[in-house]
């Protein structure tokens, strides 16, 4: 299995404001996704819209963690693609990585990425 | 998979052919070399090179470009490159579910492939280099059956727990680090630079605790259980399928650009259907030379297949036409397959029918043989 691809990027958030956080795993490949927040498990497998705090908590300099593994299973290409999208912030915001070329069918990687509210 | 170690032969008087033979001679390809081909450069060529780049960025195309033509000064010598011109680029959005089912447009560019080859043709004393280039697509590709589609998402949320199992295992040491990385995010306060450098050693610190975890048992006994529910999963497209390809090979004399001409050139037509249990499909081949003419063909066939738990069936049949005056004359085949498993592993497999050629001696096909299955079994070697 490949090394893990680590990632970490601040996202800026509104005073006492929940955000929504959803994951799209592109390139044809299928991927399942854990995440936590401030230590406790919100979710696994596909996530969409998922709220990241609740209505009056402050979010600064706490993060959510996501460790989304992709499988390849399309067999034209080795490409991987996660697409973190985050809402309710300051502004909508979309992180895409993409480091990690699987060579054979059902090989795998780790995306390691957390976002630091700011 | 079955493992053709065929033992034993029941008699009736017929042919006697081991099944690895029959792949290469009475059975399925004959026909299933009229299909459409995945590489038509290669195929016109006449090489099947052992090595295939297939480049996955412009980057990689353009390297690999560079690298064999040294640089546009010669003709590139002994290339097999087959691109992918959609999956050379990024496609970030794009979900397996997106592409489960695909409009005219989108089959075309997801399937469409180029192949280019060169190869030496001639002797050392008259060298002559050989060069193809091939086109292949398809209109219609099928879409991922809903079982599959079941399937995939099961593997998702699989693999979601696998992630969970990363991440539980990992939790109380996070929290120590998330702790000191919030520490120093309040210590740099609104500096920027600072900031970003204390999110760049959680990050490292962060990496180096999830890469020691993936080694755990706990982890890999979740990936390999995953594995195992999943072996058997294989992404087959079903429904109407339509593939066109096209190529042509060029000769050029020592190498030489000026002295290149058109040699051979082919196209392909497959169409069918692939269901769960019955498939059909039709293929329509035209091959032609320029340097000789004599076998200039147009080869029409089609084959039905049913399949059953226990059993397979399948039929087949080809016509052959030359288009050139004083050429052969039609020629046509036919067969019919049947596949039988008599117990678990233990395969009977029998095919009849005619070749190409009737008058020719062995153009009888009668082959009854018995296969069995023994990839799956397991031998305990004695400990010491």
């Amino acid at each position: 299995m490949p090394d893990p691809v680590e990632k970490s990027d601040f996202y800026p958030v509104k005073a006492n404001t929940p955000v929504t956080l959803s994951i799209k795993i592109g390139e044809g490949q299928v991927g399942g996704t854990d995440v936590s927040f401030d230590g406790a498990s919100l979710g696994s497998g596909a996530i969409t819209n998922l709220p990241v705090g609740t209505a009056g908590q402050d979010l600064k300099n706490k993060s959510v963690d996501c460790l989304t593994t992709v499988r390849r299973q399309n067999a034209s290409s080795g490409k991987t693609s996660v697409t973190y999208t985050l809402k309710g912030g300051v502004q909508d915001q979309d992180f895409t990585y993409d480091d990690a070329t699987l060579s054979q069918m059902g090989d795998r990687v780790v995306y390691d990425v957390s976002f630091v509210f700011s | 998979m079955r493992t053709s170690i065929l033992t034993s032969l029941i008699g009736l008087g017929l042919a006697v052919v081991p099944l690895a033979a029959q792949s290469t001679d009475a059975g399925g390809p004959a026909f299933n070399g009229l299909r459409t081909p995945t590489s038509p450069a290669f195929v016109l060529l006449g090489i099947a090179p052992t090595e295939v780049e297939r480049p996955n960025t412009p980057a990689d195309l353009a390297f690999s470009v560079l690298n064999r033509s040294a640089a546009f000064t010669s003709l590139p010598k002994d290339v097999a490159l087959e691109i992918s011109p959609y999956w050379l680029v990024k496609h970030p959005t794009l979900t397996w579910e997106a592409d489960s089912v695909r409009g005219l447009g989108s089959s075309i560019a997801r399937t469409m492939t180029i192949s280019f080859a060169t190869a030496e043709l001639g002797t050392t004393t008259r060298p002559v280099t050989g060069l193809a280039l091939g086109l292949r697509a398809a209109p219609f590709s099928g879409r991922i059956p809903a079982r599959t589609a079941a399937r995939l998402r099961e593997l998702g949320d699989r693999l979601g727990i696998e992630s969970h199992v990363l991440a539980d295992l990992r939790a109380e040491r996070l929290k120590v680090l998330e702790r000191i990385r919030t520490q120093e995010l309040e210590a740099a306060g609104s500096d920027s630079a600072a900031r970003r450098e204390a999110l760049n050693r959680f990050t490292a610190a962060r990496g180096e605790l999830t890469r020691t975890v993936m080694q755990s048992p706990q982890y890999l006994a979740a990936v390999d259980s995953t594995e195992e529910t999943f072996r058997d999963l294989a992404v087959n497209r079903e429904g109407f399928v339509l593939e066109f390809a096209a190529g042509a090979a060029l000769q050029a004399p020592g190498g030489s650009a000026d002295s290149a001409s058109l040699a051979r050139w082919g196209a392909w037509i497959t169409a069918g259907y692939e269901g769960k249990s019955l498939s059909f499909v039709v293929v329509n081949r035209f091959l032609a030379s320029s340097v000789d003419s004599t076998f200039d063909a147009l080869d029409l066939g089609m084959r039905l297949i049913y399949t059953s738990g226990r059993y397979a069936i399948s039929a087949e049949g080809s016509f052959r036409s030359f288009t050139e005056s004083g050429a052969p004359s039609n020629e046509y085949r036919v067969a019919a397959l049947v596949d039988f498993e008599l117990q678990k592993g233990l395969w009977v497999t029998g095919t009849f029918g005619r070749d190409y050629t009737a008058a020719a001696p062995g153009s009888l096909i009668a082959q009854i043989g018995l296969s069995m299955n023994v990839a799956g079994e397991r031998v305990k070697i004695p400990g010491p």
